[in-house]
């Protein structure tokens, strides 16, 4: 009660000065809402008029605020078909969930629901104290996991600014107020794709069924200089060259033999790189079985990482720019390029960035959150009103002042 | 770099290229009328449109043009309004596959200039030309090309492109075979706009009609059989994910929403029946008959909306997770059409259907 009334105070602070921006066509735009008290999504709202909606947040002070990439024609009526569906923005979700890093949700606590007891670490299927089976998991987030979204965030827009040549006002960043971060690409000519013409763009930025390679017919292609994969995959296989070292071939399953063959011809092979058009039969020469398993081993390292379902999904809600998650009280938050590499969400992502709270940790936290460390003693913890915000949030504290 | 096209477009591209602005602002500038049809000059139009329509249907297109360059621009609209009076879905589409197959055909042996010019003046895409390597392309915008691709396999994947800016690079015979794809859309939707009924057209039209449907009706009644023929029976002709999705509500093991969705849609597309469907789903660990029963007639269209829903598509049913396949079946983009062709293939075995000769 105490922490639903806390978070509804501080939340109810913030919209009254929100520096939110009117979507465009705000009047064909779906929006939906939970709130602190439960029961579910409100979904089919729209808004006569962005004061409208502001009014709305001022009042009724949601938890989360969803809007739809989708424009429809009447966006309150319940059923898809009726809502007459006259496009969508093309939107990407970055969530560190989804990526290959350990732990990508965050770092797991747990807590026994019988008997209170918990740990750092993952849930366990039953309790060991009281052998309860219900166990409680919360996921906290650190700063491992966002760089591990940050990088990818990069690559993404690099590849929708160079080989989809959108304009830099066209594709904005955001941070989603929690692991990851939304790009949505705002202009005329994707409103009307569909769905499978947003797979073949998912496709192409995930690298699936791509046939590029030194080995194929594509190689004519394949230059130092040459656009979109052709180039990326070329120049990857440059640096895997020049840098290559035993452990990292031999880590590609690279046989022996190659392995001798590619470090003792490294500056011949760079030549041949360098030439134009790549001298590629030279290269392969000096190993097929060894340019193939470099090839696939940089395709693995640049394509693009992303929640598919989230861009092929032509109906999807997505966070309101500049509202709050409910889970983190962080602002969902527009993001330059040049901003991402020193991005640290509890400084430059939060309304509320002066001051200390002190909090009763409520089950067991890990050390390291959102790259602070949660000092405490026993069950006390005195840490920045950000850092206090995003463990009560959570569900992992209660506000002792 | 911005395209000036210095092309000229006479009558005879007119007739070669019936489907663009050009050619169908032309028809509206003769504005000839339903009744004129069945005058004499009209019946030589009528007796080209029937000959498009069948040489669609058959596959027997070819290059010529009627001697009258008039009548073959008009034979255009004609068919594209016998094919919509009949309102048939298979037939529109034969009907729009073979336009588009024609239109190739003349597009392959036409200079750059005049390909780029129809893809303008016909879709208004967004072309234009684009250096690579120091080579010079007519490049389209990645938009236009995802959505009038021939298949998302090989070398047309956007993947295994050159994509630059925005715009996709293109050899002129690659532009010539997109259009296909794009003119075999318009014809379609052309034909789709047709609100004339049999009924409304003149009396003097219906023979013509008559010849078409008469053409037809062999073909018709093959792809009717292979759709619905086969309640209960091969089995072996269902896709992987579909037989993976029967064997686990035969085992009465709990399927999503999403999955009961797929099944059912495809059984009863395939010709199962709602009583059928509902026996198989009563194994399932939440069975009620009367809510599955109420779901079933809904999907088949006998409620609600009346829609009858078609299945997902292969790449809806890889997101949902219920492709089986790493790499999915090769050439087939739709679990029906993976049903479809086996049982094609089962007949041409059997020497019912011959194969087309090579």
């Amino acid at each position: 009660m105490r922490r639903e009334k806390f978070l509804i105070n501080l939340f109810k602070k913030y919209y009254k000065v929100a520096p939110l921006h009117p979507p465009t066509e705000l009047t064909s735009r779906e929006f939906g809402f939970t709130f602190f008290s439960g029961g579910g999504m409100l979904r089919h709202m729209s808004f006569p008029n962005f004061e409208e909606l502001k009014s709305f947040l001022r009042n009724k002070v949601p938890s989360n605020v969803y809007y739809s990439t989708a424009y429809y024609q009447d966006p309150s009526l319940e059923s898809m078909e009726e809502k007459g569906w006259l496009g969508a923005d093309l939107v990407f979700d970055i969530d560190a969930d989804h990526l290959p890093v350990k732990g990508g949700g965050g770092s797991p606590s747990w807590q026994c629901m019988s008997c209170r007891k918990g740990g750092v670490g993952e849930a366990p299927s039953q309790c060991p104290y009281c052998g309860s089976k219900e166990v409680k998991e919360v996921k906290w987030m650190s700063m491992v996991h966002l760089r591990a979204a940050i990088e990818e965030c990069e690559k993404l827009v690099d590849v929708l600014l160079e080989d989809f040549g959108f304009a830099d006002r066209e594709v904005k960043i955001y941070f989603s107020g929690h692991r990851g971060f939304h790009i949505h690409v705002e202009c005329e000519e994707v409103k009307r794709l569909s769905q499978e013409a947003r797979r073949e763009i998912v496709d192409y930025l995930e690298c699936v069924g791509i046939e590029v390679s030194p080995l194929g017919p594509y190689k004519k292609f394949m230059d130092l200089n040459s656009p979109g994969w052709m180039g990326r995959i070329t120049r990857g296989i440059y640096d895997v060259i020049a840098s290559a070292t035993e452990e990292l071939l031999s880590s590609i399953r690279i046989p022996k033999h190659s392995r001798e063959r590619i470090l003792s011809m490294r500056e011949e092979i760079l030549r041949s790189l360098e030439a134009h058009p790549t001298d590629w039969d030279s290269i392969l020469r000096v190993s097929r079985a060894g340019v193939e398993r470099i090839t696939g081993y940089v395709i693995e390292a640049i394509k693009c990482r992303i929640d598919e379902r989230v861009t092929i999904d032509t109906h999807r809600l997505i966070r309101f720019p500049y509202s709050l998650h409910g889970k983190t009280g962080l602002i969902v938050k527009e993001l330059k390029t040049s901003e991402l590499d020193d991005f640290d969400p509890l400084e430059d992502a939060t309304p509320f960035r002066d001051g200390r709270l002190k909090v009763r940790l409520e089950i067991p936290v890990p050390k390291e959150v959102m790259g602070r460390d949660v000092e405490r003693k026993g069950h006390v913890a005195d840490v920045g009103y950000p850092l206090a915000i995003y463990l009560i949030a959570n569900g992992g504290a209660e506000p002792l002042e | 770099m911005p395209l000036k096209l210095n092309v000229s477009f006479g009558k005879e591209e007119l007739a070669k290229y019936p489907f663009t602005k050009d050619a169908l602002n032309y028809v509206k500038e003769l504005g000839f009328s339903l009744e004129e049809l069945t005058s004499s000059y009209g019946k030589n139009i009528l007796e080209r449109a029937v000959d498009r329509i069948i040489h669609s249907i058959t596959g027997t297109y070819d290059s010529r043009l009627a001697k009258d360059l008039d009548v073959e621009v008009l034979s255009f609209p004609t068919a594209v309004l016998l094919v919509g009076s009949i309102q048939d879905k298979y037939l529109a589409r034969a009907f729009s596959v073979g336009e588009g197959k024609r239109a190739f055909m003349f597009l392959r042996a036409e200079e750059l200039g005049k390909v780029i010019y129809v893809a303008m003046n016909t879709f208004s895409w967004d072309i234009r030309m684009v250096e690579v390597l120091g080579r010079c392309y007519p490049s389209i915008k990645f938009t236009d090309y995802v959505s009038n691709v021939p298949t998302y396999r090989g070398k047309w994947k956007l993947v295994n492109r050159i994509l630059i800016g925005g715009y996709v690079p293109l050899t002129r015979e690659e532009l010539a075979r997109i259009i296909e794809e794009g003119v075999k859309r318009k014809v379609m939707e052309l034909v789709e706009e047709v609100k004339v009924k049999v009924p409304e057209l003149p009396e003097g039209v219906k023979p013509f009609l008559d010849e078409v449907k008469k053409t037809w009706a062999p073909r018709r009644e093959r792809i009717m059989e292979v759709l619905h023929g086969t309640e209960g029976g091969s089995e072996e002709f269902y896709p992987p994910c579909m037989k993976a999705l029967l064997e686990d509500a035969r085992e009465g093991k709990n399927l999503s929403h999403i999955a009961r969705f797929a099944l059912t849609t495809f059984l009863l597309n395939i010709g199962w029946k709602v009583e059928g469907i509902v026996r198989l789903f009563s194994s399932l660990p939440d069975f009620n008959e009367s809510v599955t029963r109420y779901q079933v007639e809904h999907l088949a269209g006998l409620r609600g909306s009346r829609t009858k829903y078609t299945t997902l598509k292969c790449s809806n049913m890889r997101t949902y997770g219920l492709c089986p396949m790493k790499e999915g079946c090769i050439g087939v983009n739709h679990p029906l059409q993976y049903y479809v062709r086996r049982m094609r293939e089962q007949r041409r075995e059997k020497g019912k259907v011959p194969n087309k000769p090579v």
